[in-house]
């Protein structure tokens, strides 16, 4: 089976003023083509951490990758060298950003960013480049990208910007997306407009997508398959359908739960309670086991690893409960 | 878009932002009146500024020397339009030399930021520790009094102001999504900073570079003044208020005058700035 991404193991330390901490641990995933993963999980839970390590955009001072392997087509982006991985980031993986209106240069007109993606990745002139970024932002459907070219983001709406990341990110062509939580800034209408469209043009050029949320509601129209996070570590990732109709880790049943629901009364909603662990203070066992409804049975001690279940070698989940 | 098609997008809405303020036009128009007299003194100046006209020493202004004439009998308005010229030469040229080097200091510092961030901006520190006549008097002292070395010295104390109004926008820049965007996009850090971060930080350096320009001209003046400037009989305007300072009770145009267009250029030149500040924030041109 070929994957396009590979992550085995990866884990990621942020520098406090007290020392080290992971930010991520033992973080491992595949990717087929034209596959769309998602990883959903709360804020803070690792979520971007863990595509800005992929990306190779962690900030220089103050971070580092403690171990693991990410194969893009093959190659390991976590040892290759900077220059090498720059030309990738851009090309075959881009990434569009939660925030619209601010991921744009504010002094520089829409087209010519779009352009200019084009003109320095795919080695054509700068004519060419802007025949293809008007392509481009006719295929991101914005209404008359003529005129639009010459407009600034801030003549542009939220949700307009937002087509015109996607048109930058898709402008040559990637095979890999991260998108990182690109609706959360615009509002529910857009929303599904974004998703439409996003998995629309997935579908016409046979990319895959990593695409991070918190909404599940979202989770469920994108994704193939499902990671889901907490406190920096994979708790249990399953397709789609499976991790909807039988989820088994404790947090992704009580995070379902506490989904409000238009077509229930919604009595039976169930916060969960307590708090997360905070990056200094992670438990050395399992990092729900105090916020767990079946910490009577459990054990403290022992930090499980994320494992196959016995009948669905798909479905993954971190718990000695279920092992 | 070009980049051509692009700074003309740009400047024209600059321009639509720069015609609503009334005064920024005085400064344009002040500025503009005196760099043409300076760019065509050899046409317009009606005398020769080191001719003498012995028996007309500090003749009043007269139909034939509109402003007068001084100790040496020089004509005062020849001098003052060839005093412009030097004056906004080593006043412009000193500040692109100075807007150069401490623009690619500071922004990169800023771009860059750790051990070279601290190197760097430690040296500009030094640098503007020393107040900038003094400065100006020792590279003089050093190197002797020409219009070259005043410019060298005049750079020499406005790159450390540069390199630090360059790196607070760079560092503000570089924090904000469109650069992390830029670094996803796969850019280099080279052209993340000419194409992207440039042209955001582009409109204060404009004002910085007016203001500054008013500042080298004081500056230039003050350093003629007290005799380390341009070397006599050169005419500029601050050894025209030294040469003309004796007389300044029997015979006060010859210094006066000559005082007042030093004033009409700073002046000038700071209104400029103001609207320039103005119409180049991308912040207030969204306000229509």
């Amino acid at each position: 089976m070929k994957y396009i991404l590979e992550v085995k193991n990866l884990s990621t330390a942020f520098k406090l003023q007290s020392g080290w901490y992971r930010a991520t641990t033992d973080i491992s995933f595949a990717l087929r083509q034209n596959e769309t993963l998602a990883v959903v999980g709360e804020s803070g839970c690792g979520k971007s951490v863990t595509a800005f390590s992929l990306m190779g955009l962690l900030p220089e001072h103050g971070s580092r990758i403690d171990s693991g392997s990410a194969l893009f087509k093959g190659e390991d982006l976590l040892t290759m060298p900077r220059e090498k991985l720059r030309k990738i980031r851009g090309s075959a993986m881009t990434m569009i950003f939660q925030e619209p209106m601010t991921s744009l240069n504010p002094v520089l007109t829409v087209g010519s960013q779009i352009a200019e993606a084009v003109y320095y990745h795919m080695n054509v002139g700068k004519a060419a480049a802007k025949k293809r970024a008007l392509e481009l932002m006719d295929m991101v459907k914005i209404p008359d990208p003529k005129n639009r070219y010459n407009d600034y983001p801030h003549h542009l709406s939220g949700g307009m910007c937002q087509r015109i990341m996607i048109a930058m990110s898709l402008a040559c062509e990637p095979d890999l997306v991260f998108a990182d939580e690109p609706t959360t800034a615009l509002d529910v209408t857009i929303q599904a407009q974004m998703i439409y469209l996003l998995n629309e043009l997935k579908e016409k050029q046979q990319m895959s997508m990593v695409f991070i949320t918190h909404d599940l509601g979202v989770v469920a129209h994108v994704a193939d398959r499902v990671a889901v996070m907490y406190a920096g570590t994979i708790v249990e990732t399953a397709p789609v359908a499976d991790l909807f109709a039988d989820p088994r880790h404790p947090y992704t049943r009580a995070l379902l739960k506490s989904i409000p629901r238009l077509d229930k009364d919604n009595k039976d909603i169930t916060p969960i309670q307590g708090m997360v662990p905070s990056i200094d203070n992670m438990p050395e066992g399992c990092r729900f086991f105090a916020r767990c409804e079946k910490k009577d049975q459990c054990r403290p001690d022992e930090f499980p690893q994320l494992l196959p279940l016995k009948n669905s070698s798909n479905h993954q989940v971190r718990c000695l409960l279920c092992e | 878009m070009n980049t051509i098609a692009r700074f003309k997008h740009f400047g024209t809405e600059t321009y639509h932002v720069f015609n609503r303020n009334k005064t920024s036009w005085i400064g344009l128009l002040l500025l503009t009146m005196l760099v043409l007299l300076a760019v065509l003194a050899p046409v317009i100046a009606p005398y020769d500024p080191v001719e003498q006209h012995i028996i007309q020493r500090l003749e009043p202004p007269s139909s034939q020397f509109l402003l007068g004439t001084d100790y040496y009998g020089r004509d005062v308005l020849s001098r003052i339009i060839w005093g412009c010229r030097v004056s906004f030469i080593i006043g412009s040229v000193s500040v692109a030399i100075a807007m150069f080097f401490g623009t690619i200091l500071g922004s990169m510092a800023g771009y860059k930021g750790g051990y070279f961030d601290a190197f760097v901006m430690g040296v500009m520190d030094v640098l503007m520790s020393i107040p900038t006549l003094l400065m100006g008097l020792l590279i003089v002292a050093i190197l002797g009094p020409s219009q070259a070395n005043l410019i060298i010295a005049l750079a020499l104390t406005m790159i450390p102001r540069f390199a630090r109004i360059a790196r607070a926008p760079t560092i503000a820049a570089k924090s904000k999504v469109y650069v992390e965007a830029c670094q996803a996009m796969g850019f280099s850090d080279m052209r993340i900073l000419v194409v992207h971060i440039f042209p955001n930080i582009f409109g204060e350096l404009m004002v910085m570079g007016s203001m500054w320009m008013a500042t080298a001209v004081r500056t230039e003046a003050a350093l003629s003044f007290i005799g380390l400037g341009v070397n006599p009989p050169t005419a500029t305007l601050g050894g025209m208020i030294r040469e003309g300072f004796k007389d300044i009770m029997s015979a006060p145009w010859a210094s006066l005058y000559p005082g007042l267009v030093i004033l009409l250029i700073v002046f000038a030149a700071n209104l400029l700035g103001d609207g320039l500040r103005d119409a180049l924030d991308p912040k207030l041109r969204n306000e229509k």
